[in-house]
């Protein structure tokens, strides 16, 4: 189900009214619990089994890994949840892939067997629940979180549906306890929360699928057909529609959540004003940045490794990069990052870091361009996709110049850039606390029109969705 | 109230916005209508799935749902029609995935274009069967989050004039802004066919265009000696490579056999074209080295309209489609030459 369906329209409408309308607690979360299951449902009845089993398995470990002292059995108890987890992402999600690596493997040795195809349907968010309850059993081993959550709670914690399909992965040590604690937002979060769902419904329904996607989509599908302008365009395009459909549907789901008495983290923090590269993933996707962080990065030695810190930030950049994906293109995506992280690391006392010769502005430019280019092979199906995409920067057509549809989506690309190298430092409520009334209903009617004048004939699906 | 005043009067306005607009283009004369989207394809092909032998499946682009009249191809056949075209998409994607799925045991009629083996990335065809295809498995007994969407999706835009004839919100209001009453002269009907009703529309304008844009040049409407201009760019034109065609066959061929092995029958049409429009296929789709090469690859079954005396009798006045008022007798006519009609006290045609 898509914040931006009417099918959700009708269902939050619904499990709202319902909320308020009951009085006891117990009953609410029971109701959540219940509206979560249905909400994964609509995409899959089947695979809500799959939602259940990792649930059970998480809630039992956990709570076995509390119950026992000896470290040999706390670590088999955490090794089961991780290879459970790990296990189940390995099947649905990277057997195909780990398939495409071995036939040729044993073609090579020589070997008539070839395995075949999976064909195994990747289960909605499972990259997303699996890292959300895989943090419950390891915080719990780690004793720094209680394991006696009840099975509903801890349930509704993995599948509370504004954060199940595509994050913010929220920890148990962040929600679990506003579950337990009876609570109801105050009239200033309902309202926020409902504002937060307006803003990010714009920035994924008119801006990043009304302006930019049509265009990058059409560039990204025969590159060879655009010039060079045009195919910069459609680089910072997809910078700006990756961006604005990621962060508007986090926006979405913490002003859902807010709606109901439940904070969330927030997800994304004026990346484009990122100066440098760790700067940019301390703003970008930070719930799985600090996720990666917390129990892969530091877990390896972290940055008191010496020379073992350059092994430790490519090998958390490169399983980042698999995570999103069961492809090589995000792999090397990946691995381009983990080489500016170290390339940053290694140069943090030369003269790129002296803000005399470098000021700030021109560094968040440099970054901005160098994350936007970085975007291709994440965006492109196929290495030569992302070669054509990379000559068609440099291609000779480059006195074509723009179009008009090209010019629109630079220009918006541009004024996102902007935006967030302007804010950088403040946050969106800040900026609209400080807004008068009139320019509030001046924003969101402007929001609300964009809202209901940008569909076309089909909605598309958020791009964090098939992760 | 600081966060919820601003949301209640903005959500006033947005309301008040769409009802004006409404009543706007209501005042120029716009009607609601159906419009198409992979959702309201899904739900068809599902059918097309459920109904096994009793389905005549139709597959192609906008000729085969303009031409057809489901009622008469229901009453006529004894079978169930479900319309899968798909305006501007290639036929091949879709046939591709009937070929693959087990349940698809009945009857399918492919709208053959000389182009439909090269299947363009990002071909509305492949992108609405890979909808399909992604929510395979996913139903339980039918019903699914897609089924549901599409339902409430018809449910508010076939009502709202602001997406009538696959208008967008934004088009809409530059329209009503502009006070122009725009030439829609085709509609589509829940089942996904479709009626041209060329008397609706200046047919001069309707036909010069599709030539211009079959040609790949435009020029204004007042361009002088126009039509003799079109005219000498169409006997310019040579024939295209064949290479998509004989580099396709092979897959459409191994469709076909799948299809064929279980049960069902693939019937091919070219459906009727008229004036330049007719001579631009001519010239770049030589009949022997694109239909002949086709049907010599695939041993596919088909007919083109214009070998049979009275289907080419039909008149396309926009040069690529028939109009409503020819859609029954053509429908009609088409049955007997493929010798889909029900026989006398018998359920299936012969």
């Amino acid at each position: 189900m898509l914040f931006n369906s009417y099918t959700f329209i009708i269902f939050y409408v619904a499990v709202l009214a319902t909320y308020y309308a009951i009085p006891r607690w117990p009953a609410r979360k029971q109701l959540l619990l219940l509206a979560s299951y249905l909400f994964y449902a609509a995409w899959s009845v089947p695979y809500v089994l799959l939602l259940v089993f990792t649930t059970l398995v998480d809630w039992c470990l956990a709570r076995s890994i509390g119950r026992t002292d000896a470290p040999k059995g706390r670590r088999a108890l955490l090794v089961a949840s991780l290879v459970s987890n790990l296990g189940m992402l390995a099947y649905f999600k990277y057997a195909a892939f780990l398939i495409d690596i071995l036939n040729p493997l044993l073609a090579m040795l020589g070997t008539d067997y070839q395995a075949a195809p999976s064909g195994i349907v990747l289960p909605l968010a499972i990259s997303f629940y699996t890292f959300a309850s895989l943090s419950y059993t390891i915080d719990v081993y780690r004793r720094q979180v209680r394991p006696d959550a009840s099975l509903g709670d801890y349930a509704l914690f993995v599948t509370f549906f504004p954060h199940l399909i595509a994050g913010p992965i929220v920890r148990a040590a962040y929600l679990l306890p506003q579950i337990e604690a009876p609570k109801l937002p105050s009239r200033e979060d309902f309202g926020w929360g409902l504002t937060l769902l307006v803003f990010g419904l714009f920035a994924k329904v008119t801006l990043a699928d009304g302006f930019l996607a049509g265009f990058v989509d059409s560039v990204y599908a025969a590159p060879a057909k655009f010039g060079a302008a045009e195919t910069w365009a459609a680089v910072f395009g997809f910078a700006a529609q990756i961006y604005l459909d990621f962060a508007g549907y986090s926006l979405c789901a913490i002003g859902l959540a807010l709606t109901f008495g439940f904070s969330f983290p927030d997800n994304f923090h004026f990346p484009y004003g990122a100066i440098g590269f760790s700067d940019f993933w301390r703003r970008w996707h930070i719930s799985l940045s600090t996720w990666l962080r917390d129990y892969l990065y530091i877990p390896l030695g972290g940055k008191h490794g010496g020379w073992l810190t350059y092994r430790n930030l490519m090998l958390t950049m490169l399983i980042g990069g698999l995570w999103h994906g069961a492809s090589w293109m995000f792999v090397a995506w990946g691995g381009l990052h983990g080489v500016y992280l170290v390339f940053e690391r290694f140069t943090r006392n030369s003269v790129w870091n002296n803000s005399k010769y470098f000021p700030d502005v021109a560094k968040m430019i440099v970054t901005f361009v160098i994350v936007a280019v970085t975007w291709i092979p994440f965006r492109s199906a196929t290495p030569a996709d992302a070669v054509a995409v990379v000559k068609g920067l440099t291609g000779a057509a480059v006195y074509q110049g723009f179009g008009a549809e090209a010019m629109l989506v630079m220009m918006v690309a541009i004024l996102v850039a902007a935006a967030n190298m302007r804010l950088r430092s403040r946050t969106l409520r800040e900026i609209y606390d400080s807004t008068a009334t009139m320019g509030r209903v001046l924003v969101l009617s402007a929001c609300l029109f964009g809202l209901l004048l940008a569909p076309s004939s089909n909605s598309r699906a958020f791009i964090y969705f098939q992760f | 109230m600081a966060y919820i005043r601003p949301l209640l009067i903005a959500f006033l306005l947005a309301g008040a916005l769409i009802a004006g607009l409404e009543l706007r283009l209501a005042s120029i004369g716009y009607q609601p209508s159906v419009t198409d989207s992979a959702g309201r394809w899904r739900v068809e092909r599902n059918k097309a799935s459920r109904l096994g032998d009793n389905a005549l499946i139709l597959v192609g682009a906008s000729r085969i749902q303009l031409a057809l009249d489901l009622e008469v191809l229901r009453r006529e056949t004894g079978k169930q029609p479900v319309q899968l075209g798909i305006v501007g998409g290639s036929p091949t994607p879709v046939l591709v995935g009937l070929a693959a799925d087990p349940a698809i045991t009945g009857t399918i009629i492919v709208d053959y274009y000389d182009t439909m083996s090269e299947v363009a990335r990002g071909d509305l065809a492949e992108r609405y069967q890979k909808s399909f295809d992604a929510q395979k498995g996913r139903t339980f007994f039918g019903l699914g989050g897609d089924v549901i969407e599409a339902g409430l999706t018809s449910a508010v835009r076939d009502h709202l004039r602001m997406y009538a004839n696959g208008t967008t919100p934004a088009g809409s209001l530059l329209l009503a802004w502009s006070g122009e009453l725009r030439e829609d002269y085709v509609f589509m009907a829940p089942d996904r066919s479709s009626r041209g009703d060329y008397s609706r529309v200046l047919i001069s304008r309707a036909y010069l265009s599709r030539v211009m844009r079959l040609l790949g040049d435009i020029f204004p409407p007042d361009t002088p000696n126009l039509e003799r201009t079109l005219q000498a760019k169409v006997d310019a034109i040579s024939p295209s490579s064949n290479a998509a065609v004989l580099r396709q066959g092979p897959v459409i061929r191994d469709a076909i056999q799948t299809i064929t092995r279980r049960g069902g029958r693939v019937l091919f049409v070219k459906f009727p074209s008229d004036g330049m429009v007719r001579q631009i296929e001519d010239r770049r789709y030589p009949r022997a080295l694109f239909w002949d090469k086709f049907v010599a690859l695939t041993g596919v079954t088909g007919i083109q309209s214009s070998d049979d005396e009275v289907l080419s009798g039909f008149n396309c006045p926009d040069g690529s489609h028939l109009d409503m008022r020819d859609r029954a007798a053509f429908t009609s006519r088409l049955v007997q030459v493929l010798g889909l009609e029900v026989t006398q006290g018998n359920n299936s045609p012969h």
